[in-house]
């Protein structure tokens, strides 16, 4: 009998999807690194989320404990961020393949601002699973910047809040409070 | 002949050894095969394991350090890279934010 090697790779692929997904960067995205002025990547694990957090805690303070518990919740962290010296380095078509992963039924954007004039755009989405958030990705193109940040994990804009003030997270800008009467600053703008 | 050669040929003549010789040599050499050999370790003979167990401890405790160093540095890196991350993502909200405010 032959083994039938797509239902393993189907099995494979949906064991995968369940313990979190990896949004691959495409290959492009390397070339533009090496023109860059500037690049900075982050490949950061579970293990190695887990060894930061270790060491954050030796800092003991308000930060880190804050920081900590974020950590805790994420499978891991994924960052590219290349900045040009001069605009129009890359096109809309090194940024696609990125969109494209995004697409699936359990992403969804909460924000998506685009400023023609500026020519920035920011798109947030966020991944749920089961009713519960998973994991969350900025994707920002500007004229001289391209950034990708993918927070893998049981994150939401509640725990992006808890950081607010810090690390140049604003402060009132993202997840209403559960017994806020105000209604969401945010708002969705697509 | 003169005093000198006189001196040197008194000093290099060939003299027998005196009688029994070889037996006080043989007698001797027994006496010192019958003694006890001193120890290696004189003192208390559990030092033995001392400078063994000491290099090892030695060894240990380098290779712990050096791995703690390691593990340091990799966690040390892995925290920047957590911050690089989280100020990223703060400046690129920061930025969603005042455009939505624009609008």
């Amino acid at each position: 009998m032959k083994p039938n090697y797509s239902v393993a790779l189907v099995v494979l692929a949906a064991t995968l999807t369940a313990h979190g997904q990896k949004i691959q960067v495409p290959a492009s995205w390397d070339k533009l690194a090496a023109k860059a002025q500037e690049v900075a990547n982050v490949t950061l694990d579970k293990s190695m989320l887990g060894l930061a957090a270790k060491f954050m805690k030796d800092d003991n303070d308000q930060d880190s404990v804050e920081i900590n518990r974020l950590l805790e919740k994420l499978n891991g962290i994924y960052v590219r961020h290349i900045e040009f010296k001069n605009p129009g380095e890359f096109t809309e078509a090194e940024v696609e393949p990125v969109r494209a992963q995004l697409q699936g039924p359990e992403w969804s954007q909460i924000v998506n601002v685009s400023d023609k004039n500026s020519k920035e755009k920011v798109v947030i989405y966020v991944r749920t699973v089961n009713g519960k958030s998973a994991g969350m990705v900025i994707l920002a193109e500007e004229p001289t910047e391209l950034t990708f940040v993918h927070l893998d994990g049981s994150i939401d804009l509640h725990d992006i809040d808890a950081l607010s003030g810090n690390f140049g997270i604003p402060k009132d800008v993202h997840a209403p409070k559960a017994n806020s009467e105000k209604p969401n600053p945010t708002g969705e703008k697509r | 002949m003169d005093p000198f050669e006189e001196q040197m040929k008194k000093a290099l003549r060939r003299e027998l050894p005196r009688a029994g010789f070889a037996a006080r040599v043989r007698r001797r050499i027994a006496v010192q095969e019958e003694r006890p050999r001193r120890a290696v370790w004189p003192w208390f003979p559990a030092l033995r394991w001392v400078l063994p167990i000491l290099v090892c401890l030695v060894i240990v405790v380098t290779l712990w350090y050096r791995q703690g160093k390691v593990e340091r540095a990799r966690g040390e890196a892995a925290k920047q890279q957590v911050y690089v991350a989280l100020r990223l993502a703060g400046a690129k909200m920061q930025l969603a934010q005042s455009k939505v405010r624009q609008f």
